[in-house]
Parts: C-alpha cells; structure tokens; sequence
C-alpha cells in the first residue's frame, strides 16, 4: 500500500470545506475574554508558512543563491512570527490564571 | 519513511485541533497554547523527516542551515515578545502578524523564480496572490504597529484614491506578471507588483482610524490565514491549508463579532472614512458641564452599594489598571459591589480591556458584556467612565445623524450617578459630542485617570 503524500483537487477542497466549518465551530463559541490570546495564538500558528520555505530550502540544488538567502530568511522571519506569537499568548495566558490572594 | 511525515501531520492536525478547543475556555487555555505549540514542533518536524526519507540528494547543510535558522528565530521571537510591555499587546500581535505576511511573501517570491520546476498557470496565480497578500499584509501591519504605539495619527489627504490608486497598479501589474508581454519582463513585473502592494498595505491600514482598530487587526489576522490556505494549496500540504483556514475562521468571526459590536458595515469602515467626522461638527450644542472632585466622588463611594466601572482605551494609556484593583478591593472591603463593563470594541484590539484587567489581578468574575453590563448599570448607585467615550456615547441610540447611530452603547445614564475621568472635554475617536457629560446625573472629573483614580483611593482610605 502506497502512502501518499499529494491530495487530488477534490480531496483538498474536502479538507478546506470541513475546515471552514470546524473553524467556525470551535471559535464562534471563544468568549470575549480569551478574544487577545486567540488572536495572538492563531496569528502564532499561522507562521506554518515556514513549512514552505523549508520545503523550499530542502529540495533546491544545492548552489547557494540569491533564492536560498531569500527562503532563508522567510523561515527567520516566519519562526520569529510563531515563537513569538506563542510567547506572547503565554505570558497573557498567565494572567488569567487563578492567583493566590495575599 | 513516507508514513512518518504522514503519521507526523496526522498527529499534529490533532494537537492543533484539540489545542483550539481549549483555547476557547478560560481554564484550559494555558493547555491549548502548549497543545498548539507542540503542534506546530510536530509539523515541522515531520517536514524534515518526510524531506529526509526521500532520499533525494539530501543536503545536510541546508538542514543544518534550517536548524540554525529556527533557533535564531525562536530565540528572537522570545526577546521581542518580552521586551515589551504586557500593556502593549496590541502592537505585538499586530507586527507579528506583520511578520507573517512578509515570510509568506518572500516564500511566494521564491517559489516564483524556480529554475527547476515549470510552473502551472495555476500555481503562477496562487504565487502572484499570496506575493500580493503577503506584501500588502507585511505593510498594513507595520501601519498598525505605529498607529497602535502612537507614532502615526493623522491620515494623509487622499488616502482613499491612493489605496484605489495602488490596487489598480498592482492589479495591472499582477496580469503583466501572468503574461509575458512585450512591455515589461517578468520579473521586473513582480517586482513593481511587490512595491505596489506595499504600498497599497499602507494605504489601506492608514484609512482606517483608531476606533476601529480592533476591526483593522482582526482584519490582517485574517489574511494571513487565508495566505497560509492559499500557500498550502501550492505547496500541496494538509497542515498548512488546514491551519491557515483556522486563522482565515478566526479573523471573519472576530470581525464580524467586531463590526455588529459597532452597527458598522466592513465595508464601512475600510472605504468610507473620509467623511464623518466633518458631517456632524456643525451641530454641536452648548453641554451643561458639572465639575467633580474627589472629595465629593469619595462621599458618594461611601453610600454606594454597587459600582461599576467602564474602561476604555483612556485607561490602557494611563496605565490605571493597577488602581482601578485597588480601588475595587476597597470597596469590596465596605461591602460594595464592583463590576466592570466592557463594550465588545473597548480598546484597540478584540478583548484589549480584558487582558489590561486581567493584568491587574482583576478576577474575570467580575467583568461584564455588554447585555449583563446595562443590567448590572440599572441597578448601581455610581458608574466611574474611565477614558471611554464613543462606546457610551447616548448619540448612538438617541441622534439619527450621528455617524455611530446604531451602535450598542454601554447606558451608563442608568445609573445613578456617572462620573467620567477624563483629561479634557475633547471628543473621542469618532470625532462626535457625547451627551452624556452634559447628562443631569452626571459630572466630570478632569484628571489623569491613574493620578485621579489614585487620589480616590487614598481618599477613601482616610476615612
């Protein structure tokens, strides 16, 4: 049995459809308080962009050029993005947590 | 090995589902940001272990290279995000969001220029929109970092014409990419694209004013996610159309939450901002001011039973949270209820008041919504407005002309009494006269909302 990898056209428009309506789902019922750290946790994982520059970085010929520094540093600037973003929605999510009163 | 990129996205599609859902409970948040987190360490590293199970003239530097550029990353993200206040949240999101646009952007521009691969019409088309997008959202953010950190207030002059101005250049250019043409190279062609939408990213982000903020940033988050969605699909990878349509559905339904909180349409506020302010200037009518001090605001705190408190972005700027806990936990100790209000679009980002009390130790308990909020203010003795204005403004329900008529308001004027900490009798964001100060039951305290606050509570302690 072969595991593939690629999606046909119509398997990706599945994927996207259920999506939408999972997203919706799951975020329509987020009550206003976490508004900010959902915000700053998807802008975080929306950083997955960075798989793409990786999969660029790995399947060029290895000549070091002008397309490799500009991969390279999209994959900076998207990791930038994604640990920030989630160290961002940490240190919010902590406020919220219960303190001990003093 | 195949299965091992496979079984590894299958994995982290899991994480980041569940990791979503528990972002949506205030308890379990914290476990959905980690869940999210060894989600996206899952993704990652099953693109290099399905990459490396290949086995087609793998390249050790460039892992090396990836690895050491992941760790710069991760270490610089860390010192950004701590370097800045918690207070100025906001901005944070917005120029990470930023950052975003532009890793989308450079990955689009690339894969554009292959030598190895002949690209598909298709693919030529996704590319081109997610350089555009990519591009514009890298720029629209950067204005809202500024605008958010004060450096940028005023919009330009033909702000509106020069955003149409810019889409219609990279439109033309966008087709003069796609075709090869005798007037201008490819590549020249993108590269105008790419000016272009940078540009047009200014422009766009500029029209917007600072009331409407959150809608802006709920707005550039969204894009993102649909430029993930749109380089998912030319990459051909689950997770990142997966991921990117969450981020798309998160950005949609804060702004649509965002734009019912305000009765304004999207469209509204993105292409129709010229106008407003000047329609409504000319009917302004003489207030009926009544000055306060703290003395008698502390006299009346004595007998109040029930307070509430409506924060606005005023408070963000004078960093009163603190007192505004304080405040709360002396009163408490008299037996007076406290609550907070908060208005959906309070502040400069979706759920801003929220983190800013949140902050102050100020226990979600005793914050309200906006329905709870006017029912909790029909029954209070004393409301305390502290650097809100627009979003209590009583034009939106009584002045047909009033460019926020429509717009759920907090009704203060319920209460019995209303003081308003503000700086100076100067309009808000929306540029519109608020009643409400003239008001019968209410009066002015002119201060610093910190300094002003501050003075309560030692006031208060005296007695």
């Amino acid at each position: 049995m072969e595991f593939s990898f690629n999606l046909s056209p119509i398997d990706g428009l599945y994927t996207v459809l259920l999506c939408i309506l999972i997203g919706i789902e799951v975020i329509r019922n987020v009550p206003a308080i976490l508004h900010t750290p959902l915000m700053s946790g998807s802008n975080a994982i929306s950083g997955i962009i960075i798989i793409g520059g990786i999969l660029q970085l790995m399947q060029y010929d290895p000549a070091f050029d002008a397309r490799t520094i500009i991969s390279s540093i999209g994959v900076l600037i998207g990791t930038i993005n994604v640990s920030g973003g989630f160290f961002v929605t940490h240190r919010m999510l902590k406020m919220f947590k219960p303190k001990k009163i003093k | 090995m195949a299965l091992f990129g496979n079984f590894g996205y299958l994995f982290s599609t899991a994480f980041f589902a569940l990791g979503m859902v528990y972002m949506g409970n205030p308890k379990r948040a914290s476990k959905g940001n980690a869940l999210l987190i060894l989600g996206m360490i899952t993704a990652v590293v099953s693109t290099l272990g399905f990459n490396a199970s290949e086995g087609l003239d793998f390249n050790w530097n460039r892992l090396l290279l990836i690895l050491a550029l992941l760790i710069v990353g991760i270490v610089a993200g860390r010192k950004i995000s701590f370097s800045f206040k918690i207070t100025r949240m906001p901005e944070l999101v917005s120029l990470f969001n930023g950052f975003g646009g532009l890793c989308a952007a450079l990955i689009g521009w690339v894969s554009l220029f292959q030598t190895n691969v002949e690209l598909s019409q298709s693919s030529q088309v996704i590319l081109l929109l997610s350089l555009f997008m990519g591009f514009s959202t890298f720029s629209g953010s950067m204005i809202a970092f500024f605008k958010l950190g004060g450096k940028l207030k005023k919009a330009w002059r033909g702000n509106n014409a020069y955003m149409w101005l810019t889409l219609l250049l990279s439109g033309v250019t966008f087709l003069s990419s796609l075709q090869p043409n005798t007037f201008i190279d490819v590549k020249t062609s993108v590269l105008l694209l790419g000016l272009f939408s940078l540009s047009y990213g200014v422009f766009f982000a500029n029209g917007v004013g600072g009331g409407d903020m959150p809608v802006l940033i709920s707005v550039l988050n969204g894009l993102t996610g649909v430029l993930t969605t749109i380089s998912g699909i030319y990459f051909e990878n689950t997770i990142m159309i997966l991921l990117g349509v969450f981020v798309g559905a998160t950005g949609v339904i804060l702004t649509i939450q965002m734009c019912k909180a305000m009765n304004k349409s999207f469209v509204k506020i993105f292409f129709n901002t010229a106008k407003k302010a000047i329609h409504i200037q000319g009917e302004a009518e003489e207030l009926d001011i009544k000055e306060t001090s703290s003395a008698s605001i502390v006299a009346d705190l004595t007998l109040a039973k029930k307070v509430a408190i409506v924060p606005g972005y005023g408070l963000a700027i004078a960093q009163a949270q603190k007192a505004c806990y304080e405040l709360k936990n002396l009163l408490n100790a008299y037996d007076t209820d406290v609550k907070f209000v908060i208005h959906p679009v309070a502040g400069r980002m979706p759920g801003h008041m929220n983190v800013l009390l949140a902050e102050a130790n100020i226990p979600y308990a005793d914050i309200l919504d906006l329905d709870k909020g006017n029912e909790y203010l029909a029954e209070s003795d004393l409301c305390f407005v502290i650097g809100a204005n627009d979003v209590v403004n009583t034009s939106a329900e009584t002045n047909e002309n009033s460019p926020i008529y429509g717009m759920p308001i907090i009704q203060t004027y319920l209460a019995q009494k209303v003081v308003i900490i503000k700086r100076s009798l100067s309009n808000g964001y929306a540029d519109i006269q608020n009643p409400v100060f003239g008001l019968e039951n209410s009066s002015m305290y002119f201060t610093d909302a910190k300094v002003g606050l501050e003075s309560i509570v030692t006031e208060l302690k005296e007695r």
